[in-house]
């Protein structure tokens, strides 16, 4: 069992070999066959490729055209009395604050009321990463040898004077915006992208190797798992306490922990896909 | 008919946004600009989103002196729609570009017809 195990994780993470052809040989090319109409693959794929695109060109005139025709029909654009300004708009805007708690009722209505489906949200990034991981673990990077890549040439004077003063601009803008999710423009979607973003510049700046001296594969890990679990843990705790039932205080405070938790995920996703297609490695 | 047209401008500019990425998806056979033109479809689905829940002459959803005034803040349910796309948007660019930097790396290219040319050698 045990042994099973071992072997499926050595799976994800990809160490298993996998023959690797930096180039094809070009060399060896198909020979050319004639088959009963005299014509060669090549001649038959240009004809094909003529074929193919008139065929797109066609199809795309076909759905421009039913796409504008229905255009032009669609109701009035900006008026308040579309079919979308309903009763269900008009709950969010006007119940949130009560409800969840939370001033900004986009906030409020993704992480509350829509709250499985920002739950789904994070398990679609966190999956990516995982895809990304299992693909590009162990692959040494990009195929061409980047000279300036920052691994061996020494790092850019200008670039890191500036990340000096910049860094820390972006990450208590980052914070600020993480922790005002709520009550101000931001949340866990934007404010993990903007501390993704400092770490990304952390790490262009001064070299992957800083960043993976504090980051490492465990606090990656450690990361988007404990993200995704606290905000299962506390969505469940807020639908088994009454949802909408519950007092406007606790629910202020749930809102918060889930958008720090999304914003945790989405923080080391951002970075997670960066140094995977970078270095193939954190 | 002019009128029409400006009246609608946002669905319009989409739709035609959509035309263009889709007709690039079909055509091109770089990987990379199949991937590029798949955004701009995202990105002309999320304009068409966001147009929807705008109303004349109010403000963005967060509460602000007016309080829980319903007549005064766009449609929230759009936007946090567009929020949604968007995560699946840059999960599904992700993946397909981490796909094709391992097909890169086995077959040295990112050209379809290539790629085709190079999986048939193969086999045979």
């Amino acid at each position: 069992m045990k042994k099973l195990f071992s072997s499926f994780s050595a799976w994800v993470d990809g160490q298993k070999p996998f023959p690797l052809k930096t180039e094809y040989p070009a060399q060896n090319r198909a020979p050319v066959l004639k088959d009963r109409s005299g014509r060669s693959d090549r001649e038959k794929l240009r004809i094909f490729s003529r074929f193919y695109t008139v065929c797109c060109l066609m199809i795309c005139a076909l759905i421009l055209f039913a796409l504008l025709s229905m255009a032009v029909s669609m109701p009035e654009f900006g008026s308040d009395t579309n079919p979308t300004v309903n009763e269900v708009s008009e709950h969010y805007v006007g119940k949130a604050e009560s409800e969840t708690g939370a001033e900004n009722v986009i906030a409020g209505m993704i992480l509350n009321y829509r709250g499985f489906d920002t739950f789904g949200e994070s398990c679609v990034l966190f999956l990516a990463v995982c895809c990304v991981i299992q693909l590009l673990w162990h692959t040494g990077g990009s195929a061409d040898t980047r000279s300036d890549s920052g691994k061996d040439a020494a790092p850019d004077v200008i670039l890191s004077r500036v990340c000096q003063i910049v860094i820390p601009c972006v990450l208590c803008f980052g914070i600020c915006v993480l922790f005002n999710g709520h009550v101000s423009p931001g949340g866990g979607f934007s404010g993990g992208s903007t501390l993704g973003a400092a770490l990304i510049l952390f790490a262009v700046a001064y070299g992957e190797k800083d960043v993976s001296r504090f980051f490492t594969r465990r606090v990656f890990d450690f990361v988007r798992i404990a993200g995704l679990a606290i905000y299962a843990l506390m969505f469940g705790v807020y639908i088994f306490q009454g949802a909408n039932g519950i007092s406007s205080d606790l629910a202020h405070y749930i809102v918060l922990v889930i958008d720090i938790a999304v914003g945790l995920v989405v923080m080391s996703t951002m970075y997670g896909f960066y140094s995977f297609y970078i270095r193939g490695d954190l | 008919m002019l009128e029409t047209i400006i009246e609608n401008r946002y669905t319009i500019t989409a739709v035609i946004l959509f035309t263009l990425g889709f007709g690039n998806l079909l055509l091109h056979q770089n990987l990379i600009k199949k991937v590029i033109a798949f955004n701009i479809m995202d990105a002309s689905t999320f304009l068409l989103l966001a147009t929807r829940g705008f109303i004349e002459g109010r403000s963005a959803a967060i509460l602000t002196e007016g309080g829980a005034n319903t007549g005064l803040y766009v449609n929230p349910i759009p936007a946090g729609l567009v929020l949604t796309g968007i995560v699946v948007s840059v999960s599904v660019s992700a993946f397909s570009l981490a796909l094709i930097q391992r097909i890169y790396r086995r077959y040295g290219t990112v050209d379809l017809r290539e790629l085709l040319d190079a999986v048939r050698k193969e086999k045979v």
